[in-house]
């Protein structure tokens, strides 16, 4: 059985933004927990961005987060960047944005790829009937 | 597909859902300034170095302001909102109160729907003067 692991990291009035953890891996949470003690400055920076998309329901800003082609966004903050895209789950108000990986400037060709073929590869595991998601929601959630 | 939702928490995820700091809350302010900003450029077709001209100062600058970086000075963004024909308002209330902006063309809108303008005729200083009936007419009357 494939288990999708979706790790919430904030609820908005219009998304909910989580983590990608897919074979054992969460790319996306590696790349914030080591921004969060290396560069405490832009990780806040990345904070407010997802705070303020996860008010709309969708939501492009060609400086702060737009499409970088193939479903992928990109949260941007000179220097930084935080890939992900958007996605429903049957049932489940409100609905996702999903961080996948982040990274510098300096890697975003390799980091692009690489989100896309994580959505990919998280698109082909939902669609198998025996696939699980396990939604992790905040501790103060009800 | 089987959904299986669990509390948990982690770095990241108390990281994000903490409240934002002052320095947090006044980029996100920026950030929904530029949302605005961009929407009016892109409804009149004015491009980042048109925005520059109109403001009298360097590309680059309208680029890092777009950016929502940084800490714009109101003479900024008044100047950025004037270059787009617009106005910049502000407001401050308690923070237990909801605010709700709400911008028309009051040419499109029944006088009886303005509440300012009802406001102000309620409270004018108007006295409405009634004409006795003349002999005629009460005659008429009766």
């Amino acid at each position: 059985m494939i288990e999708i692991i979706l790790s919430t990291i904030h609820v908005g009035s219009a998304r909910r933004v989580v983590t990608l953890g897919l074979d054992g891996k969460d790319l996306a949470d590696e790349f914030l927990s080591c921004l969060i003690k290396s560069d405490p400055r832009g990780a806040k920076s990345i904070k407010t961005r997802v705070r303020n998309i996860a008010e709309h329901d969708r939501y492009e800003h060609e400086l702060t987060f737009r499409s970088v082609g193939g479903g992928i966004y990109e949260f941007k903050r000179p220097g930084l960047r935080l890939y992900a895209f958007y996605d429903e789950v049957p049932g489940l108000k409100p609905q996702l944005i999903i961080a996948s990986n982040g990274g510098t400037k300096k890697d975003q060709d390799a980091d692009i790829a690489r989100a896309q073929s994580l959505r990919a590869s998280y698109l082909a595991a939902k669609s198998q009937p025996n696939t699980k998601i396990r939604l992790i929601i905040l501790s103060h959630e009800n | 597909m089987k959904i299986e939702i669990t509390k948990g928490s982690s770095p990241v995820a108390e990281f994000f859902s903490a409240p934002l700091s002052l320095e947090g809350v006044a980029e996100l302010e920026n950030l929904k300034f530029v949302d605005a900003l961009l929407a009016l450029m892109k409804e009149q077709g004015i491009s980042r170095v048109e925005l520059a001209r109109r403001m009298d100062i360097q590309p680059s600058r309208v680029t890092a302001m777009l950016s929502g970086q940084g800490n714009f000075t109101t003479q900024t963004k008044v100047r950025a909102a004037f270059a787009v024909g617009a106005k910049y308002h502000h407001c401050l209330a308690p923070a237990s109160k909801s605010v709700r902006w709400h911008a028309w063309e009051a040419s499109e809108v029944h006088p009886a729907f303005l509440r300012a303008e009802s406001a102000a005729k309620k409270e004018a200083d108007v006295t409405f003067e009634i004409p006795a009936l003349s002999h005629e007419d009460a005659t008429a009357a009766a």
